[in-house]
């Protein structure tokens, strides 16, 4: 069975490494994605009529627009599985897609900003509805992460985080609308995807740098939630577990030990 | 389930009444924040008028946290959360009771503010029709942020630095509370040609989710503890 | 600011920001793995059954 053979390399190299071949391949691929989407996006593809240039800002802040909005939803989605079966794992992907989902948020407002002060003279557009309302969404994450981060019995944290996960993904419509009517107006690129006016080539590298992102995101979500399972069983084991985990490695070093035995719990107080 | 929950309620008001903090702080602080909106914006007659709504919803969300704060409060300190579940109340009655008791001291902070804004910054009332408008946004707004509030509090019942985290969650989700409440109200007070009666549909349809959401959510949260 | 400039600070902050969190979350998976024993430190491995292809 593939658990048998995984667990034997694992106890063969003494130290899991961050990496097997199937996040391997994807990790490369995003790579190799990335390579070819700045390759179209600098040297192939034609300026735009309207932005001229600028329009190649467009091939980041789109797909970290929609990764963002992925996120949260995958979050919102494993939160509801957590509710339902109490899977510390769904918890986690939660904690992982949710985090991944809030950088991307403020890689928008970001790219967009940085877009907006050359076409619209102003890095900030209370008009334009989509970066207002990722604002918003943003600042609604945060808050997610902070709660994440108090700590307390992580059982009933991760009860909370998924009950705010999933209010929070019914706030996207919500938010959204209720910035859109409050100017009713946008000033933002009706969407470029579907009134097709670009041109094939754009679009196929907007459409290429789209599928990069979610594949990145996917592997990103991958290395986090590895971290974050490390993470709980490491709290799980509790301290004093973990103390003798270190101390049977550092039998190696047998005669330190031997030497004075109150440096190595000392060192690991200081290391936790 | 809804005598529960005015009981509930009941109980919530009636030690608000006894300890007197809504009237002695929440209150007073909800004037203060009209105080020094007035300081920033150089009390400008005009701008106090046209920016009133505005300031108005900003004052009622900021002193309404406390309120909610200390609701939740109430509950938590004393773990009588424990007792009141002890005694054979669902935890979608207490949800429904607290929010009742939110929401009545929030209509409380609103009726005073708007004498506030009226007095200080010279908006004004000027058809039965605009007072009309006034008063459901005033209850729909009242109600769904205190089921927003209700659920948020006990979410962040009992952990350390709740005082810090209640706010950062809670206000981006009460938002569209203050848009929507802040363009009902620029309808009212004549600041704004809008139709006000259109923005009760968001502030309903959030009213609406936040107390489905509670009745639902408020259980899971309530678990062991 | 110039067009190019602009361009530039969108790709460098996406690939930076990224970069830096990429960095962190496998600086943090390895300092955490040296912590949690080689059978726990999968899930998929760790959820089935417990006792199961342990080399003991």
């Amino acid at each position: 069975m593939t658990s048998t053979v995984q667990d034997a390399t694992n106890s063969a190299t003494g130290n899991p490494g961050p990496s097997d071949s199937g996040t391997r391949t994807t990790g490369i691929l995003c790579l190799l994605g990335f390579i070819v989407v700045a390759a179209l996006a600098f040297f192939a593809t034609e300026p735009d009529d309207v932005q001229g240039d600028l329009v190649r800002i467009m091939y980041v802040h789109v797909p970290v627009a929609i990764m963002s909005y992925v996120g949260f939803v995958v979050g919102a989605i494993a939160s509801g599985y957590y509710l339902r079966k109490r899977s510390p794992a769904a918890d986690l992907v939660a904690q992982a897609s949710i985090e991944i989902g809030v950088l991307a948020g403020v890689l928008t407002i970001v790219t967009g900003a940085v877009w907006g002060q050359p076409t619209w003279g102003t890095y900030w557009n209370w008009g334009d509805v989509r970066l207002v309302s990722m604002l918003v969404l943003v600042l609604l994450y945060v808050g997610y992460l902070a709660l994440r981060g108090v700590g307390g019995d992580p059982t009933s944290q991760a009860r909370r985080s998924a009950v705010v996960a999933i209010l929070s993904a019914f706030m996207i419509p919500i938010v959204r609308n209720s910035v859109d009517w409050w100017k009713n107006r946008t000033l933002h690129q009706t969407s470029s995807l579907t009134d097709g006016q670009l041109e094939d080539l754009t679009l196929f590298t907007l459409v290429l740098s789209i599928g990069v992102f979610l594949l990145f995101f996917v592997w990103l979500t991958t290395k986090r939630f590895r971290l974050a399972w490390l993470e709980y069983q490491r709290d799980e084991l509790g301290l004093g577990d973990a103390i003798a985990q270190r101390r049977a490695e550092a039998e190696r070093g047998v005669e330190a030990a031997i030497a004075n035995p109150l440096r190595d719990p000392a060192s690991k107080g200081s290391e936790a | 389930m809804f005598r529960d929950a005015l009981l509930i309620a009941g109980k919530d008001l009636r030690i608000e009444a006894r300890s007197r903090v809504v009237f002695s702080q929440v209150l007073p602080f909800a004037i203060l924040a009209l105080v020094l909106f007035a300081f920033a914006l150089d009390a400008d007659r005009v701008a106090l008028r046209d920016f009133s709504p505005g300031l108005f919803w900003v004052a009622v969300l900021f002193a309404g946290l406390l309120a909610i704060q200390r609701t939740t409060n109430l509950e938590h300190d004393d773990s009588t959360i424990d007792s009141l579940r002890l005694s054979a109340l669902e935890p979608p009655s207490i949800f429904a009771g607290k929010t009742m008791a939110i929401s009545v001291q929030l209509l409380a902070l609103q009726a005073l503010l708007v004498l506030g804004v009226l007095m200080f910054y010279g908006a004004a009332i000027d058809s039965l029709g605009d007072a009309a408008l006034l008063g459901v946004t005033s209850v729909v707004s009242s109600v769904g942020v205190a089921a927003a509030g209700t659920l948020y509090g006990a979410l962040t019942a009992g952990i350390r630095g709740r005082e810090t985290l209640l706010p950062i969650l809670l206000l981006p989700v009460l938002a569209p509370v203050l848009i929507g409440a802040t363009r009902a109200f620029d309808d009212a007070l004549g600041s704004a040609a809008v139709n006000g009666w259109a923005w009760l549909a968001l502030l309903g349809l959030f009213a609406v989710v936040y107390l489905v959401f509670g009745l639902l959510a408020y259980g899971i949260l309530l678990e062991e503890s | 600011m110039s067009n190019a400039a602009s361009i530039a600070i969108a790709w460098l902050a996406v690939a930076g920001v990224f970069g830096i969190y990429l960095v962190s979350v496998l600086r943090r998976t390895k300092a955490a793995a040296k912590l949690v024993p080689a059978d726990r430190s999968r899930w998929m491995t760790t959820d089935a059954e417990p006792t199961k292809g342990e080399p003991s």
